[in-house]
C-alpha cells in the first residue's frame, strides 16, 4: 500500500567527483616572436621601426597579391615608406614611433588597404592553428562512453553519475523496515556506443548505430525500487531533416532490456523507446535567446517501456509486476547570469496494463556555480534538487530534497 | 592534413557553417570558443545530428566537397572547441594545399558559372568560353539574376558577400572574381 508523505523526509548529501580531460592543446607559441621574425627585426631591439616595416612591405605585398591571382605586382619604395608610416601611425599606441610586442595586436589588425579589407596582419604568417593533438585517454572514452544518472536522462541535463551516502526519515516508505536507514547508494548508467563508421548504418535521412547499457541502481539498505540492474542492448538513431524547418530533426533510441537486482535473482526482460524531436527555432536544444545574462531551452520526450517477469527473484524483494508504461518527459533549463541553472522536469506516465493508471514524477534541480574556470565552467559547485511523485514501475511515492556539492576538474 | 592557408580557408567555411546551421548571427570568435558557445546547441546529440551528419553533406550547407571520409557519431560534441573542430576538419580533407583549393574551385567555378550564364542567356553552354564577355550575353536586367543566381549556386564557398558590381568583363574574369571571393583570406 502506497502511502503519501508530506513532508520532505530524505536528506541527500553527496560529494560528485566529474573529471573530464582537458583537450590536449598545442603550447601558444609566441606571436611576437613570429612577427618579428616575419616582418625582420634587422636592428634586433624587440620592436619593428617604420624602416623595417618597410622593407617588408617591398617584397611581401607582391606575393600576397600573386596568391590572390590579381598578377604580380612592384611595390615603389616610397609608397612603401608611407604604407609603412601609414601603419605605424595606427599602432603605435606609446607614441615613441617603433611597435613593441604590446603593440603587435594593433599592428595585425592594422589597415592597408581599406577599399580591399587588407589588412597588415593578412600578409603575415597565420597564427598557428590548434590541431587535434592526440586525444587524451578521458576523451577517447568520452567518445564512445556516455555516464550519467539514468540511462533515459535528459541529455541536455543529464546528472552526474552519483555515489551517496543518505539517511532517510522514519517516514519514507520507501525504505524497507528492518533495514539501515542510513545508506550507500550508486545511481549510474554507462552507455557504449561505438563510433566506428563501418557500425553506421545509413538510409537517406536516417542514421542508425549500435549502443549498450548498463544502468545500476543499488543501494545497501535495499530500497523498493533502487535495487535494480538493467542491462540494454539496441540502437540509437537520428532522422535529419531540412535546416530550414521547424524540425530540423528526429533522435530516437530502441533497446532490448534485461534487469536484474544487485544479486543477479530477478529476471525481467523488457522493450525501452524513447524519441524526442530537435527543433532550434523552438528552443528545442537550442538556447533562446542568443545572447543575454538570461537564457532557456527545453525538450520534451516521449516513450515507452515494457518488460515482462520471467523470475521475480529474491524473495525479500517485492515482486516486479508486468508492466507497459507510456511516459511523456518535458524539461526545462534556465540559465541565469553564467552561475545559476535551473532544471525543472516533468514526467507523466500511464500505465497501459494492470491498474492503467496515471502518474506524475516531477522534479527540480537547481545548480548555483561558487567557483569557476576561466572558460566559465563550474569547478565548485551547489546543487539542490527535490523530486515529488512516482515513477514507473513501481509507483513507490517519492519525496524527497537533496544538497550536493559538485568538484571538477 | 591541410597547410596553413587552406587551414584559413576552412576554419571561415566552418565558422559559417555553425552560424548558418545554428540560425544565429556571426560573430567575432576566438579559438576557445565551444561549439555550444557558437550555436547554442545544448546537447551532444543535439551537435552530432546538427553538426557532424550536416557536415558531412556535400549540398549548400555541409563541407562533404573538401572531406576524405564522413565524421564518425560524437567526434564533434558541445565541449568541443573551434580550433579542435577545425583540426578535426583540416585532418580529414581530401586536398593538401590552398593552391590545390583554388584549383579545384576554379574548375568547378569555370563549369557552374559558364552553365549559369548559358542558361540565363538560353544558349549553348559551349558558346559560352573564357574570352567573351558577358555582356555579350546578358542584359543589364538579367545581369541581377545572374549575380542572384551565382550567390544561389556559390553560397556555401563564398566568404565574402557578392556584389554584382563585381562582375564585370569576360567570363574568365568572372569565374576569377569568384574565385577571389572564396579564396581570399
Amino acid at each position: 500500500m502506497m502511502r503519501v508523505q508530506s513532508a520532505i523526509c530524505c536528506h541527500t548529501f553527496a560529494i560528485i567527483l566529474v573529471t573530464s580531460s582537458v583537450a590536449a592543446q598545442t603550447p601558444a607559441g609566441s606571436r611576437a616572436d613570429v612577427i618579428l621574425a616575419a616582418v625582420g627585426d634587422v636592428n634586433g631591439d624587440g620592436q619593428l621601426q617604420a624602416n623595417e616595416l618597410s622593407s617588408f612591405l617591398t617584397h611581401a605585398l607582391p606575393v600576397a597579391f600573386a596568391e590572390m591571382g590579381w598578377g604580380r605586382l612592384e611595390v615603389p619604395a616610397d609608397w612603401a615608406r608611407s604604407a609603412a608610416q601609414f601603419v605605424v601611425n595606427q599602432a603605435d599606441g606609446d607614441f615613441n614611433g617603433a611597435l613593441g610586442p604590446s603593440e603587435f595586436p594593433a599592428l595585425e589588425a592594422a589597415i592597408l588597404f581599406d577599399a580591399l579589407g587588407i589588412r597588415f596582419g593578412n600578409l603575415l604568417p597565420p597564427a598557428a592553428v590548434k590541431q587535434p593533438g592526440p586525444l587524451g585517454t578521458l576523451d577517447r572514452v568520452q567518445r564512445w562512453l556516455s555516464i550519467r544518472r539514468s540511462f533515459l536522462e535528459n541529455k541536455d541535463v543529464a546528472r552526474p553519475a552519483s555515489i551517496a551516502w543518505r539517511t532517510f526519515d522514519d517516514e519514507d516508505e520507501t525504505v524497507k523496515q528492518g533495514f539501515d536507514r542510513r545508506q550507500r547508494e550508486i545511481h549510474a548508467a554507462i552507455s557504449l556506443v561505438p563510433a566506428v563508421p563501418s557500425l553506421v548504418w545509413e538510409i537517406g535521412a536516417l542514421e542508425v548505430f549500435p549502443q549498450f547499457g548498463y544502468e545500476a541502481h543499488l543501494s545497501t539498505g535495499l530500497k523498493t525500487e533502487a535495487d535494480t540492474i538493467t542491462h540494454r542492448i539496441g540502437m540509437k538513431g537520428s532522422v535529419l531533416s531540412n535546416v530550414s524547418s521547424i524540425f530540423v530533426g528526429h533522435l530516437f533510441d530502441l533497446t532490448y532490456d534485461l534487469e536484474t537486482d544487485g544479486g543477479y535473482q530477478r529476471d525481467v526482460r523488457g522493450w525501452t523507446a524513447q524519441y524526442s524531436p530537435v527543433a532550434p527555432k523552438l528552443a528545442i536544444g537550442q538556447l533562446h535567446p542568443a545572447e543575454g545574462l538570461v537564457q532557456f531551452h527545453w525538450r520534451p520526450y516521449i516513450g515507452i517501456q515494457a518488460a515482462e517477469v520471467k523470475d521475480d527473484g529474491d524473495e525479500d524483494l517485492e515482486a516486479q509486476p508486468e508492466y507497459a508504461d507510456l511516459f511523456l518527459r518535458v524539461t526545462f533549463q534556465l540559465r541565469a547570469f553564467a552561475r545559476l541553472i535551473v532544471t525543472p522536469q516533468v514526467t507523466q506516465f500511464k500505465q497501459l496494463r494492470g491498474l492503467e493508471e496515471e502518474h506524475t514524477l516531477v522534479e527540480v534541480g537547481t545548480e548555483f556555480a561558487i567557483s569557476q574556470t576561466a572558460d566559465g565552467d563550474a569547478r565548485v559547485s551547489l546543487e539542490f534538487s527535490a523530486t515529488y511523485g512516482k515513477s514507473s514501475p513501481t509507483y513507490a511515492q517519492q519525496q524527497s530534497a537533496g544538497l550536493t556539492l559538485g568538484v571538477k576538474f | 592534413m591541410a597547410d596553413s592557408a587552406l587551414t584559413i580557408v576552412i576554419r571561415r567555411r566552418f565558422v559559417k557553417f555553425l552560424f548558418r546551421v545554428a540560425n544565429r548571427t556571426p560573430k567575432a570568435v576566438s579559438d576557445s570558443d565551444t561549439i555550444e558557445d557558437l550555436t547554442g546547441f545544448t546537447a551532444d546529440d543535439v551537435v552530432d545530428l546538427q553538426v557532424r551528419r550536416r557536415l558531412d553533406d556535400d549540398d549548400t550547407l555541409g563541407m562533404g566537397d573538401v572531406l576524405a571520409s564522413n565524421f564518425a557519431p560524437g567526434e564533434f560534441r558541445t565541449g568541443t572547441t573551434l580550433a579542435r573542430g577545425v583540426g578535426i576538419v583540416s585532418s580529414r580533407v581530401t586536398l593538401q594545399t590552398h593552391g590545390q583549393y583554388k584549383a579545384v574551385l576554379q574548375l568547378r567555378m569555370r563549369k557552374d558559372f559558364r552553365q549559369i550564364v548559358a542558361t540565363i542567356a538560353n544558349v549553348d553552354v559551349s558558346a559560352v568560353r573564357d574570352e567573351r564577355p558577358v555582356d555579350e550575353f546578358v542584359s543589364a536586367q538579367e545581369r541581377d539574376r545572374m549575380v542572384s543566381d551565382c550567390a544561389t549556386a556559390f553560397d556555401k564557398f563564398l566568404l565574402t558577400k557578392l556584389d554584382g558590381d563585381e562582375l564585370k568583363g569576360t567570363v574568365r574574369e568572372h569565374v576569377d572574381t569568384l574565385v577571389s571571393l572564396m579564396v581570399v583570406r
